[in-house]
């Protein structure tokens, strides 16, 4: 199992850097995704890492191998490619033994090699047809078939569940899962489905404008995002801005916001002293309605605006202290019964009150990250 | 109602496509008897067939085609592939230069090889020692066949950049991680899907060089399928019209066997559509080192100058004459401009019930067969069977009658205009495609829920979208029309309804040195008629090239 090193990488384009400084660290056997919203230089990376595109400054290792100035196949890595990448002319079988055919290998072994590929995948069946005959998820499968068909250690999947259906995305995962499962090799996924990222990873690295702007496990990165755009990226949240107004010796922080003062805790390690410009940053889930509140808990007074029904959770708009707009998630069942102008109180315990340090950005960057 | 009219338009629209065909089949066959009564006979096509020379140009013309299709193909693709492998405005510039080239009809490079004449033959002389005078017999064979080759080489090479654009950079990518050679990736991944292309381009290509009258005329070389068509049908003091309809049909013949076994060799096209966003995948492919570039620049070079030095001889020619009377040049601008302009609009109208369905498209299909001069023999051979026949007794009455009008001395105009659409009919049949894709589902709810009729929806809503997309197609095959030199130079007869390229070979001795100028002027048409045509959102599905 071989570990993917990166150090400093830097791509630019006209001046516009689309990698900026950007560093990864895949150990060996790990699966590690590399998220962020589309221009965020996850494509350049993966390009850069595969040898498509040379840095303009950085260094790549492959365990204590560099790999810099390899070409592409001489990295050794497997490659899933974000677009459709089947020859349309050649059969699924050649299509998988395309690679080896071009090499030379011989005619026995590439037909042992290309049913094992296509075994581990699950789509033996489909070894003859064309792939204009088959549907998307299938095209996947011969697709992972040939990325893994030469046994690589490092597999690189961009966009894996991009080209598919969306029904389709479970079920392609799901096979991604068993291959974890039944071989062992490091693989770097990049994608800008949070879905993919957190059902694929060990752990997560987000991206950025060309920069990985934190690393950690998906819980981690989940509860403790670095800064506002990691939290919204990662699925929604209510910001509010403020400013430290104290700290508690059990590590808690005190922060003044307009609706009041707020008991969280910071997401990163220190302590910023009074008056720190920040963000607190609070999950819809975490947001506790009715009667039965902790005692301990940051308590407000809100109004019901609006109620949607999403399948398995009830989303509630309110209408906070200061005309502050926040929004709840209930699981559907134990959701409490609402009505419209309802005004009630509630609560968010500490622990999952996160304070990021600076304010949040708006504009359409923060909007793409909240998409 | 509605469904009647239409279906009455796509027959109507079906038996004008099919009227030349039909009247190649039984033009050589069918014989009227002294009592008046229809019989069939293949006398005719004994006595064309018996004829050694008949054999000889027939041979000629089939050994110059292939021989310039063939090396067309060759160096065709390899143009293309120099063009597309450019990046920025290098590739822009190389594809129009390419789309100039593919506007040279041999008709016109032929003139301007004429023009070129005195200077190669000087450069023969001295600079290569050679004796030979140019204008001999093997020179002017040399000039049709590179007059050929310009034309087919620059159609092959635009369609083989279409092909290649049609190549996704994913596909790309795996042969570049998959450690391939570049000759590798092209044998045995790019060309299995862009030969399809290529060989309906060639096939294309053959079926109008195979009978091109105006080459052969041009240089003089009367020992041609073309120039014996045109010369059985007013170049002799009796025109034999069954000669001249059945050799055309033998062209035909030639060029659907042509056609047949270059489809064959290309085989099915696997390839979709381009990305409809019009986003290139970043291509993985290195461009080859300076060696390869450098070999790349110079065949490029080198072939432009083939194809276009004719072109630039014609241009030049314009300011060499003693001055050119306008009134000289106002008959022919006029007459073809207004044949072009009924022709582009009789074709248009026929390709709009032509381009929905299977069947009416397979119908249109024939028409890219066709070789043009086959098509304009065609509907003459109809009109005369039905001419031969007016007084049999079997006969019916109104159909031959109906047929007969349309002859070429009572209506001058149809004839030439018909003949001429069903040539360029793949044009507009493309341009119609493009234009039923226009989706206007939503403004026509919309229109309809604020309480217009459907049919007047569509009306409102869809024409004017689609009438916009087929206007600068049907500019382009209006320009070709006006300037083609077949089907017109034997459908019309009268100066008033004449393209320019059919004057340029019936009137030779226009005084003045108006030729030259009409050249120029045809030249011109055929240049920015195709630069139109391949500028527009055509179809992908016709591969075609400039006919007439």
């Amino acid at each position: 199992m071989s570990r993917l090193l990166c150090e400093g990488l830097v791509k630019r384009y006209d001046r516009v850097a689309a990698v900026d400084e950007a560093s990864l660290d895949a150990r060996g056997g790990e699966w590690l995704a590399v998220l962020g919203p589309p221009g965020a230089g996850k494509s350049t990376l993966s390009r850069l890492i595969v040898g498509l595109e040379p840095p303009d400054r950085g260094e790549i290792f492959v365990d204590d191998r560099l790999i810099r100035s390899a070409r592409p196949f001489d990295r050794g890595f497997g490659l899933l490619s974000q677009g459709e990448a089947l020859w349309p002319h050649l059969s699924i079988a050649e299509n998988v033994g395309y690679g080896m055919k071009a090499r030379g290998v011989p005619r026995k072994e590439r037909r042992r090699k290309v049913e094992e590929a296509l075994g581990v995948v699950g789509v033996e069946a489909i070894a003859d047809r064309k792939p204009g005959e088959l549907d998307d998820l299938q095209r996947r499968r011969a697709e992972l078939s040939r990325a893994i068909v030469d046994d690589p250690d490092i597999l690189i999947l961009d966009e894996p569940t991009g080209p598919l259906d969306p029904r389709n995305r479970p079920v392609f995962r799901d096979d991604l899962r068993r291959l974890r499962v039944e071989s062992a090799r490091t693989v770097v996924v990049f994608t800008h489905h949070r879905d993919d990222a957190f059902a694929l990873s060990d752990r997560l690295a987000v991206m950025d404008l060309g920069k990985v702007v934190q690393v950690g496990t998906p819980v981690e990165v989940y509860q403790a995002p670095a800064d506002a755009f990691v939290a919204q990226l990662l699925g929604p949240t209510n910001l509010l801005q403020g400013q430290v107004a104290g700290a508690s010796t059990g590590g808690e922080l005190f922060v003044r916001t307009t609706i009041g003062r707020l008991v969280g805790r910071l997401s990163t390690r220190g302590e910023p002293p009074a008056g720190t410009p920040v963000t607190v940053a609070i999950r819809p889930e975490s947001i506790r309605l009715g009667p039965s509140l902790p005692a301990d808990a940051n308590r407000f007074t809100a109004t019901v605006e609006r109620q949607s029904f999403q399948g398995p959770l009830r989303s509630i708009e309110l209408r906070g202290p200061g005309e502050w707009p926040l929004v709840a998630s209930a699981l559907h069942p134990q959701a409490p019964d609402l009505r419209e102008g309802q005004s009630l109180t509630v609560a968010v315990s500490p622990e999952h009150v996160v304070v990021l340090l600076g304010r949040y950005a708006t504009g359409p960057r923060a909007a793409e990250a909240a998409s | 109602m509605t469904r009647i009219v239409r279906g009455l338009g796509v027959l109507l629209a079906v038996a004008l496509v099919l009227a030349p065909a039909a009247g190649l089949a039984i033009g050589p066959i069918v014989e009227v008897g002294p009592s008046g009564a229809f019989g069939a006979s293949v006398v005719r096509w004994g006595l064309t067939l018996s004829d050694p020379f008949v054999l000889s140009c027939a041979w000629n013309s089939v050994a110059a085609a292939s021989a310039s299709v063939g090396l067309g193909t060759v160096i065709g693709v390899a143009i293309g592939r120099v063009a597309r492998a450019g990046v920025g405005w290098r590739r822009g510039a190389a594809l129009l230069l390419v789309r100039l080239a593919a506007g040279c009809h041999p008709c016109f490079s032929a003139v301007g090889l004429v023009l070129l004449a005195p200077i190669l033959s000087g450069m023969a002389r001295e600079g290569l020692g050679w004796g030979g005078r140019w204008g001999g017999e093997s020179w002017r064979w040399l000039g049709l066949a590179l007059a050929q080759f310009g034309f087919s080489s620059a159609w092959v090479a635009w369609w083989t950049s279409r092909g290649l654009d049609r190549i996704r950079g994913d596909w790309l990518l795996v042969s570049t991680l998959s450690d391939a050679k570049r000759g590798w990736i092209w044998r045995t991944s790019t060309w299995p899907l862009v030969r399809p292309t290529v060989a309906r381009a060639a096939a294309s290509a053959f079926a109008v060089v195979l009978v091109e009258p105006g080459a052969p005329m041009v240089l003089g070389l009367r020992r041609t399928l073309g120039a014996q068509v045109v010369s059985s049908t007013w170049m002799s003091s009796r025109p034999d019209w069954p000669r001249a309809v059945t050799l055309a049909c033998l062209g035909f013949l030639i060029a659907g066997l042509g056609r047949a076994i270059l489809v064959r060799w290309g085989g099915p096209d696997a390839l979709g559509a381009p990305d409809p966003t019009g986003r290139r995948s970043p291509s993985p492919i290195d461009r080859g080192g300076r060696p390869l570039r450098l070999a790349s620049a110079i065949l490029f070079g080198a072939w432009l100058v083939t194809c276009l030095a004719p072109a630039l001889a014609v241009f030049g020619s314009i300011g060499g004459g003693d001055g050119v009377p306008i009134r000289d040049l106002a008959l022919p601008a006029g007459s073809s401009a207004a044949v072009g302009g009924a022709a582009a609009a009789l074709a248009m109208l026929m390709a709009w019930p032509l381009s929905k369905g299977r069947g009416p498209r397979s119908a249109a299909g024939l028409s890219e067969v066709l070789p043009p001069l086959a098509a304009g023999l065609g509907l003459i051979g109809l009109v005369e069977v039905a001419r031969a026949g007016s007084g049999s007794a079997v006969a019916v009455p109104v159909v031959l009658e109906g047929i007969r009008a349309v002859e070429p001395h009572r209506i001058p105009w149809l004839l030439v205009c018909w003949g001429t659409a069903v040539s360029l009919l793949p044009w507009a049949v493309g341009a119609a495609s493009g234009a039923r894709r226009v989706d206007a589902g939503a403004l026509q709810d919309l229109a309809r829920r604020c309480g217009d009729r459907r049919s007047r929806s569509r009306t409102l809503l869809v024409a004017p979208i689609a009438c916009r997309r087929c206007l600068r197609p049907a500019l382009g095959v209006m320009l070709l029309a006006a300037s083609g030199p077949s089907p017109g130079v034997v459908l019309s007869p009268m100066e008033s309804f004449r393209p320019i390229g059919a004057w340029i070979l019936r009137e030779p001795g226009l005084g003045g040195g108006a030729i030259p100028i009409l050249a120029a002027i045809g030249l011109a048409c055929q240049m920015l008629g195709v630069l139109l045509l391949l500028g527009s959102g055509r179809d992908e599905g016709t591969v075609s090239v400039s006919r007439g």
